[in-house]
């Protein structure tokens, strides 16, 4: 997964320094093809200094990448700011040289910080240059750096992950890749064709022209001040300087507020079991009663009717006793007990269909035993088991 | 495992930084690009819920372990979503760890209604006591790793510590075993042998395990059998909670002094196969009645390790309480820590011992000279001349015993070949 990922990030230094090449200068297939190969062995240096650089306490480093981080970043930011203000050819022309120069120097420091915010900042700043010329390049621009970047940071996240977990890359390099480019491949061709149909034409590149004011008389200064004013430059130089330092430490100061007591997590790594089969919820054993329909529905219910009217009146089924013990504990009225517990049995338990003749003669049976129940209570039963541990279950 | 990415604020700030530039420029491309990032925040957001969807995960351990072991705590996956997950990291929290969480990671493929059981090993770095195993928490990111979202699973499990221990060489001729000599295994009283005495009615406390059912449908209410009062020597700790023996604090206290010791005792009568029971009584009365196996040593050892010293009963007196139960030939040992032991009450209270034919061996845990917690100190003095009366008052019984003091530490008392050897050293 790591190796993808470095592959990855090389693409998009290159796609970073092509695009703008593309679009700010006019540059032969010959001298592209030589940027990629320069940048593929500045690259394969800048992975062997990580070893020369991993000597170095991870917390001076991260200190020295945040420290070179913010002046790159402040430089960057004056660099696109202006490109997109004054839009002049020769100063995009100018930027896209002075920053592909320095991509040299961002791959071969690709190592120097845990993360290699340096080279993707660098690369996507690249890319905001070929942005800015528009049409299909810059729709171009625009898709690729979105693809790359998302791609490169899930392959370094699942590389991460996996390392962290001490889980072997191997068998999920494929999977790292896949999952990234589900998430990044359609955002990115979706944004790259809108680009396209809202801004088809690149932009015209066109010298601005200074009208001269024909009242306007310059003040009479020595040529050579108006030309260069080493003052200007200096106090320009180090307020930018001061300016990213203060930056730097101001952001120092937030994150150190911000990030409190790190925690103690500790990764083991994981024995991993054998995949089991689980059982749907809905195919495991039910506990519910079971649901009848039908004539065999209503001659249940009849003689659940029969076993509440018993309970009513002091006489419970408990819970170890069949239908016939129960009718035999019962007693009376013999006859009309025998029909409903003998129908009943039949219709719960048989599996030969019940008729309309059997439901009519439960149910009357069952009210027979009702209203002889009410005429002559039975004796009280005592409760001898409770159970306690059994599931609340329907009275009767 | 679960920080926000490095890369969510960076690239950001950056599609925000791009936005804006685009805006003022009028380049589509630009606004394109920080709207495409926003469009992959919002998606890795969903991705990392929708992930979690159907997930269950469950814990399975044992209930406790002695100090410095390293366990193995399973937690089970299981999958009742319609896809298959990849990528879960289940975060456990082990209580008598020292790291604060314990996270594995599934891989995956986990497929549609599968299970996985994944095991992480923890090693117990905590005291003795009592702690609690969670809660466990499923967490799953996106796949770029810009969102993380988890879901935890509010169960708690108990565990149990208990202090790590040491076999005492001079129990082995000090025995609670039973002899080749002949004599009755039972005797005819209540009590707990195999041998069935007769069927009574149920009371308040007695074992469900026992109800003779027959019995029980003949009369109408509960019966219970009954079985003969066992013989077999026993190997009995009295163990002394009562608050007068509270000083220290911390690994230097006596109450970790009585746990440590009772506990290797225990152990060491559990590896010799003796029969072995607990009896003290601090707020409660605690009373573990003799048995064997290692389920009953964990029984026991579970109230050794929630014993307080808020007792206000002399140990002397639960042993003269207790002392008739005991089978002849048993070993009792007394775990004292009371400072103002009556000389004269010991001495009885041994005599008593002997006329049952019980073995009587002493620890006493010297709390005059530990910190003083809720009393003014004792001068030196005095408390090495009630030193001096104890020992002398156990060798003139000819009683082994050891006196522990804050000088020395529980393990290297327990490691001591003379430890409960023989009678206490004078040492005038």
């Amino acid at each position: 997964v790591s190796t993808l990922a470095s592959v990855v990030l090389y693409l998009l230094a290159l796609d970073g320094v092509a695009c703008a090449l593309l679009a700010w200068t006019e540059p032969t297939p010959l001298k592209l093809a030589g940027w990629a190969l320069g940048l593929g062995i500045i690259q394969g240096v800048g992975e062997k200094l990580g070893s020369s650089f991993a000597t170095i306490d991870v917390k001076r480093r991260d200190k020295l990448g945040t420290f070179l981080g913010t002046l790159q970043l402040s430089v960057l930011v004056l660099a696109l700011v202006l490109a997109a203000s004054l839009f002049s050819p020769g100063l995009l022309r100018f930027l896209t040289n002075v920053l592909a120069g320095y991509q040299v120097v961002a791959l071969l420091l690709v190592r120097l910080t845990t993360h290699p915010r340096g080279l993707v900042g660098q690369s996507l700043a690249l890319i905001a240059l070929a942005c800015l010329r528009g049409g299909p390049l810059g729709a171009w621009a625009a898709a690729s750096a979105l693809g790359l970047t998302g791609l490169y940071i899930g392959l370094e996240h699942h590389s991460r992950l996996l390392a962290t977990h001490r889980v072997d890359e191997g068998p999920h390099g494929a999977q790292a890749l896949w999952r990234s480019l589900v998430v990044v491949v359609p955002v990115a061709l979706l944004i790259g064709v809108a680009v396209v149909q809202l801004d088809p034409e690149e932009r015209r590149l066109t010298e601005p022209v200074i009208e001269e004011d024909p009242g306007y008389v310059p003040l009479d200064e020595d040529e050579d001040e108006r030309k260069f004013d080493p003052r200007a430059l200096r106090a320009i130089v180090l307020a930018g300087l001061a300016g990213a330092v203060a930056v730097y430490f101001v952001g120092r100061l937030l994150n150190r507020g911000r990030k409190g007591e790190p925690k103690a997590i500790e990764t083991p790594e994981p024995l991993r079991g054998r995949l089991e089969r689980i059982r749907p919820e809905d195919q495991r054993r039910s506990r519910a009663l079971p649901q009848y329909r039908g004539r065999r529905g209503r001659i249940v219910r009849a003689y659940m009717n029969l076993l509440r009217g018993a309970e009513r009146v002091g006489f419970q089924r408990r819970p170890h006793e069949t239908a016939n013990e129960f009718a035999e504990a019962l007693g009376e009225p013999r006859a009309n007990l025998a029909t409903t517990t003998e129908i009943f049995r039949r219709a719960r338990y048989g599996s030969a269909d019940v008729t309309d003749e059997d439901v009519a003669r439960a149910e009357g049976g069952s009210d027979a035993v009702l209203a002889h129940l009410s005429r002559e209570p039975p004796r009280r039963r005592r409760r001898v088991v409770k159970d306690a541990d059994a599931e609340p279950r329907e009275a009767g | 495992v679960d920080e926000p990415s490095p890369w969510r604020g960076f690239l950001t700030a950056v599609a925000v930084l791009a936005g804006l530039l685009g805006f003022a420029s009028d380049s589509p491309a630009l606004v394109g690009f920080a709207f495409g990032w926003a469009l992959i925040l919002a998606l890795a957001f969903l991705a990392s819920h929708r992930a979690l969807v159907g997930l269950v995960g469950r814990r399975r351990i044992g209930a406790n372990a002695f100090e410095g072991d390293l366990l193995t705590v399973d937690l089970a996956l299981e999958n009742h979503g319609g896809r298959a997950r990849r990528f879960v990291v289940a975060s456990d929290t082990f209580g008598a760890g020292l790291a604060d969480r314990q996270s594995v990671l599934e891989p995956g493929p986990l497929p549609s209604m599968h299970r996985r059981v994944l095991s992480y090993r923890a090693f117990v770095a905590r005291q003795w006591g009592l702690y609690t195993v969670g809660p466990l928490s499923l967490g799953a990111w996106d796949p770029l790793g810009l969102a993380f979202s988890a879901r935890e699973i509010p169960r708690l499990d108990a565990f149990e510590v208990f202090p790590q221990t040491y076999e005492i060489e001079a129990l082995s001729t000090q025995a609670g075993r039973a002899t080749i000599s002949p004599r009755d295994s039972t005797a005819a009283a209540a009590g707990s042998s195999l041998l069935f005495r007769g069927v009574r009615d149920f009371e308040a406390g007695d074992d469900v395990r026992r109800i003779h059912w027959p019995a029980t449908a003949r009369r109408g209410s509960p019966m219970v059998r009954e079985f003969e009062r066992d013989q077999q020597p026993a190997f009995v700790l009295f163990l002394d909670l009562d608050r007068r023996g509270r000083a220290g604090i911390g690994r230097k206290s006596t109450l970790e002094y009585l746990v440590r010791i009772g506990a290797s005792l225990l152990w060491t009568a559990h590896r010799r196969g003796d029969v072995f029971g607990l009896v003290a009584e601090g707020e409660n009365e605690v009373l573990v009645p003799p048995g064997q196996d290692e389920a009953h040593l964990a029984a026991t050892m579970h109230e050794l390790v929630r014993a307080r010293q808020n007792g206000s009963t002399s140990l002397l007196d639960i042993a003269d309480r207790h002392v008739e139960w005991l089978p002849p030939g048993t070993t009792a040992v007394l775990l004292l820590a009371n400072p103002d032991l009556d000389l004269a009450d010991l001495g009885q209270t041994i005599q008593r011992f002997r006329a049952f034919s019980i073995r009587p061996l002493v620890v006493a845990v010297d709390t005059l000279h530990f910190t003083p917690v809720d009393r003014p100190p004792t001068p030196v003095e005095v408390a090495a001349e009630r030193r001096q009366a104890l020992i002398q008052c156990l060798v003139d019984r000819d009683v082994a015993a050891t006196i522990l003091s804050p000088d020395e530490t529980p393990e290297e008392a327990l490691q001591r070949p003379d430890f409960l050897a023989g009678p206490p050293e004078v040492t005038r």
